[in-house]
């Protein structure tokens, strides 16, 4: 066998290997055969939402298929942040302070995302800030987040106060 | 947000930057022999790069960034490249070798349409996704927002106690460059805000980036080894998992998910062909497109220093001794355009990444020496990781070794330099980094492992080697001796 046969040989089968995650996957659960992805499972998402039935922001089951089609990315927590946002958003008012405590370093910074252009403040580390840190003077609102001892051992909803009358809102 | 998009400001922003890189390609640096293709890939990833750039000058000089200013910048120096253009030598075409078979022509043509499907496949994906990566939002998205909001990433808005950029000291021409739909859109709507419910106009830039990388793949292929050889890179290159489909390991980088690694890919290898045009002579401007190129790869990642630093090397072990004057004007000149237009600054703000400069000790670097055989050990298990890399590695490294001979060899010195010093630099950063978090620290205890350096390979490692695989596999596809030599197949020029 001389050198161009085998070289033909090699890009045969590195194209055969770009062509395998084609193929149909014929199970209930998304089948990551030989680590291929799960492209029929995206292609199947994306043409939902192409068509607007989907909205992947609002249909938990769906963003779980996209998420597993994507690997292990959480869009089910970006969905829970991102209501939160709203939920200040439609009250706040421009130039608000918004004070984020007892939440992991990483969803403090998504929720800062959601909610721009309102300013908030936080103790943004990689351990996150606390339920009990001290309320920032001119905060208008507090969200609070249930962020327990152990590093992510998050409560699954989400609180929003507002200064001097409460009020809390299912995450 | 319902699933429909309006596509115009974002197709009007790509035509934009196709029209000024269209100008300056042809105008200033020139490339006969060129197919339609590989003009329409250098316009495209030329006009990404300088409309990042010109954004960042007006930026630098205090002056807001909206469509009218960087719509009078875009065209006034698409009009000094036609300008300049007057004074351009003229250069012999550099034909591309047909495919002499009816079977290679069909292959050809079967690959073309996989690296189209593909690459279609991912623009799609990036209009209807949203961005969904921790990476993307909160270090690529969030200066975008805010820039397109505010019109600068500099002054007050930079130290505002409101805001909270988590890597600041990041370069940040990609987020300025996926800002342009929003100019764009606010050009047709002058009320039109960011809407972080619904980022995907700006998001979407990102994947157009994969489309650039692959057309320039293909045209240095095919004009340097053939249509066959160039549309096998192509197909192979769109075809990669973690450009095409898999936004795995987290934080991923599909080129769907907004994150700058395939931009730094696609800006390293567009350099790296530059760089090699300018050794084997065949345009005397390539010196400078290979210059601006890697200053557009210094500002789009930290990750892309050590990219400028590895070409510098590249040049001087492909050209010889009588190299080093270019390689080290080319390096000079990218140095300048990144300190200019952020590095500066930039050194203004507290570094929250790591600081490797720091680490360059003799304490820290025999510190972890002890780590050398994880790190070396981690490299091969990802190059030989199926699900992120399908054979890419062992095929290339297979290829590369098959084709060996003189034909090919500055261009393979060049590429194999880069990929290797590239890699080297990540694995000196593994040795000396100190970097540990709360979740390795979970993770570590909740494992029994022993170093956070295994958590933070499973974070990074793909997404450094996606840095270089194009590279490697433009070398490989060049290289492979699908054909034997004919006395008409393609030449490569001798250094001088």
């Amino acid at each position: 066998m001389n050198r161009t046969t085998l070289a033909q040989t090699v890009a045969m089968l590195v194209m055969l290997w770009a062509g395998f995650r084609w193929l149909p996957v014929d199970t209930e659960e998304p089948d990551d055969v030989l680590g291929r992805g799960d492209i029929q499972r995206m292609l199947f998402v994306d043409n939902e939402l192409w068509r607007g039935r989907l909205n992947p922001l609002q249909v938990q089951s769906q963003a779980r298929s996209m998420a597993r089609g994507l690997g292990p990315v959480s869009r089910s927590r970006n969905i829970e942040l991102l209501k939160c946002a709203r939920s200040v958003k439609r009250a706040a008012c421009p130039g608000d302070l918004i004070q984020i405590k007892g939440m992991p370093g990483n969803d403090g910074y998504i929720l800062q995302y959601y909610l721009y252009p309102l300013r908030t403040t936080s103790r943004y580390s990689e351990n996150g800030s606390r339920i009990d840190d001290p309320t920032h003077p001119n905060a208008m609102w507090i969200i609070t987040g249930g962020l327990q001892p152990k590093f992510w051992e998050t409560g699954r909803s989400i609180a929003r106060r507002e200064q001097g009358d409460a009020c809390s809102v299912d995450g | 947000m319902d699933g429909e998009l309006n596509l115009t400001p974002l197709l009007s922003a790509i035509g934009a930057c196709l029209a000024l890189g269209h100008c300056v390609d042809r105008f200033v640096f020139g490339l006969p022999g060129a197919g339609f293709v590989e003009r329409f890939g250098r316009a495209l990833i030329l006009g990404l790069g300088l409309t990042g750039l010109l954004s960042l000058a007006l930026d630098q000089a205090h002056i807001l960034v909206g469509p009218a200013s960087l719509g009078l910048a875009m065209a006034g120096t698409a009009l000094l490249a036609v300008i300049g253009g007057r004074w351009r030598p003229v250069l012999a075409p550099q034909s591309i070798a047909p495919t002499r078979t009816p079977v290679q022509k069909m292959a050809t043509v079967l690959m073309c349409v996989l690296a189209a499907v593909s690459l279609a496949l991912v623009v799609r994906s990036a209009f209807v996704r949203p961005t969904f990566q921790f990476d993307a939002l909160t270090r690529w998205m969030f200066k975008t927002r805010v820039l397109v909001t505010e019109g600068t990433l500099r002054g007050d808005i930079s130290v505002d106690p409101g805001l909270w950029f988590t890597h600041q000291r990041y370069p940040p021409l990609a987020p300025h460059v996926s800002a342009l739909p929003s100019w764009a859109m606010r050009a047709f709507d002058e009320r039109h805000e960011f809407n972080t419910e619904d980022d995907r106009l700006d998001s979407a830039v990102y994947a157009w980036f994969a489309v650039a990388l692959v057309c320039v793949l293909f045209g240095g292929v095919a004009r340097r080894a053939g249509m066959l050889a160039g549309s096998f890179g192509a197909a192979w290159t769109a075809s990669l998992p973690l450009i095409a489909y898999l936004a795995w390991p987290p934080p991923g980088s599909g080129a769907f998910s907004a994150l700058a690694d395939v931009p730094l890919a696609a800006f390293s290898l567009a350099a790296a062909f530059a760089v090699l045009e300018a050794l084997e002579q065949r345009r005397p401007r390539a010196w400078l497109e290979a210059c601006l190129l890697l200053g557009c790869v210094a500002l789009t990642k930290n990750e892309g220093l050590p990219m400028v630093i590895a070409c510098g090397l590249g040049i001087a072990v492909a050209g010889g001794r009588s190299r080093w004057r270019p390689a080290l004007l080319t390096v000079g000149g990218a140095a300048v355009i990144y300190a200019a237009l952020w590095g500066v600054f930039s050194m203004s703000f507290e570094g929250l990444d790591e600081n490797y400069w720091e680490r360059l000790n003799a304490s820290a670097v025999s510190s972890g020496f002890t780590r050398i055989p994880m790190i070396v050990q981690a490299f091969f298990a990802g190059m030989l990781d199926f699900r992120q890399w399908n054979v890419t590695w062992l095929a290339a490294i297979m290829l590369v070794a098959f084709g060996w001979n003189r034909r090919r060899r500055m261009a393979a010195r060049l590429m194999i330099t880069i990929v290797c010093a590239q890699l080297l630099a990540y694995g000196f950063a593994y040795l000396v980094t100190k970097w540990t978090s709360a979740r390795a620290e979970f993770v570590i205890r909740e494992e029994g492992l022993d170093d956070p350096l295994t958590v933070l390979f499973g974070l990074t490692l793909g997404r450094l080697l996606l840095h270089v695989a194009p590279i490697a596999i433009a070398l490989a596809a060049m290289t492979a001796p699908f054909e034997a030599p004919t006395e008409k197949g393609p030449q490569e020029a001798t250094p001088g």
